[in-house]
């Protein structure tokens, strides 16, 4: 028996196409379509992703699942395509200037001092996996580019820079946008949560 | 002693579950006792702990949608993965 070289055992499998989009790409077009809402451009991320995922096997080093790499690469690719979109959109001004106006704003950085209540349990509700159909559902509800702000923020955790500078968007604006988002989301959770 | 501003903006900033224990802890004392920004500054917490909840989950809720490529998007993607080999 030949003398294999020390690493040749721990170099993962050659990557075949075939599997890889059969295994994981729907896997990885859900999560691009919870991000991007838009099919064509999710569908779009998934085969970027694996271009680059191709073209980067050797950086691979087997240390965690192969679907998870891969995600790691699509996250890339979907903050582009909001990049890219951002670019198309006509720039809102925004609305809500009197709220950045606001000596109660400047003085401690909020809009009012007495936001309404949840009407239901907030913490109660997120242990219960019925409610988490609804807050995507709700989610999806936020138009652009208050959902944007909100994913890129939240849900993939970007510093507020990053995601100004994804946006095109000053700190202000960011500040604004994710404002909305809570309230709006509030608010259409409130209105299909009780129902329940 | 922290003031509204600072709290609100380390808000803004960051996830309050992604900061130091002291950093945490002024941050929370700060939202407990305080009458102008408390209840506010609150709930951006309660949407914080939503979105990392979400987070958590996404896995679970990945996995149950039905959404998926179709046949034709399959085939295309193996082309182009092929093309580029």
């Amino acid at each position: 028996m030949p003398d294999l070289p020390p690493d040749a055992s721990a170099a993962p499998p050659v990557a075949d196409p075939d599997t890889w989009v059969d295994a994981y790409g729907d896997y990885l077009y859900r999560y691009a379509l919870m991000r991007l809402r838009d099919p064509d451009a999710a569908r779009d991320a998934v085969q970027e992703t694996f271009l680059a995922a191709i073209k980067r096997y050797d950086q691979f080093d087997g240390r965690v699942d192969i679907k998870f790499w891969l995600r790691g690469i699509l996250r890339f690719k979907v903050v582009d395509h909001i990049r890219a979109s951002v670019r198309d959109q006509v720039v809102t001004p925004i609305e809500d200037t009197e709220i950045l106006d606001s000596l109660l704003f400047r003085a401690s950085g909020i809009p009012t001092m007495r936001p309404s209540p949840w009407e239901f349990n907030p913490q109660e509700a997120f242990d219960r996996a019925e409610f988490w159909p609804i807050f995507e559902e709700c989610l999806d509800r936020l138009k652009e580019p208050i959902r944007q702000a909100f994913v890129l923020k939240m849900v993939e955790d970007l510093e507020s820079d990053e995601v100004c500078k994804v946006l095109g968007i000053t700190p202000n604006h960011l500040w604004v946008l994710n404002h909305r988002a809570r309230t709006q989301l509030k608010k259409c959770l409130e209105s299909k949560w009780q129902r329940k | 002693m922290l003031t509204c501003k600072q709290v609100s903006n380390a808000l803004a900033r960051k996830d309050y579950a992604a900061m130091s224990p002291l950093e945490r802890l002024g941050l929370r004392i700060h939202i407990a006792l305080c009458a102008v920004c408390g209840r506010y500054n609150r709930q951006v917490m309660i949407m914080q702990d939503a979105a990392r909840a979400f987070r958590r989950r996404e896995n679970a809720q990945i996995e149950s949608s039905g959404a998926c490529l179709s046949c034709c998007d399959k085939d295309a993607i193996k082309n182009a993965i092929r093309q580029r080999r």
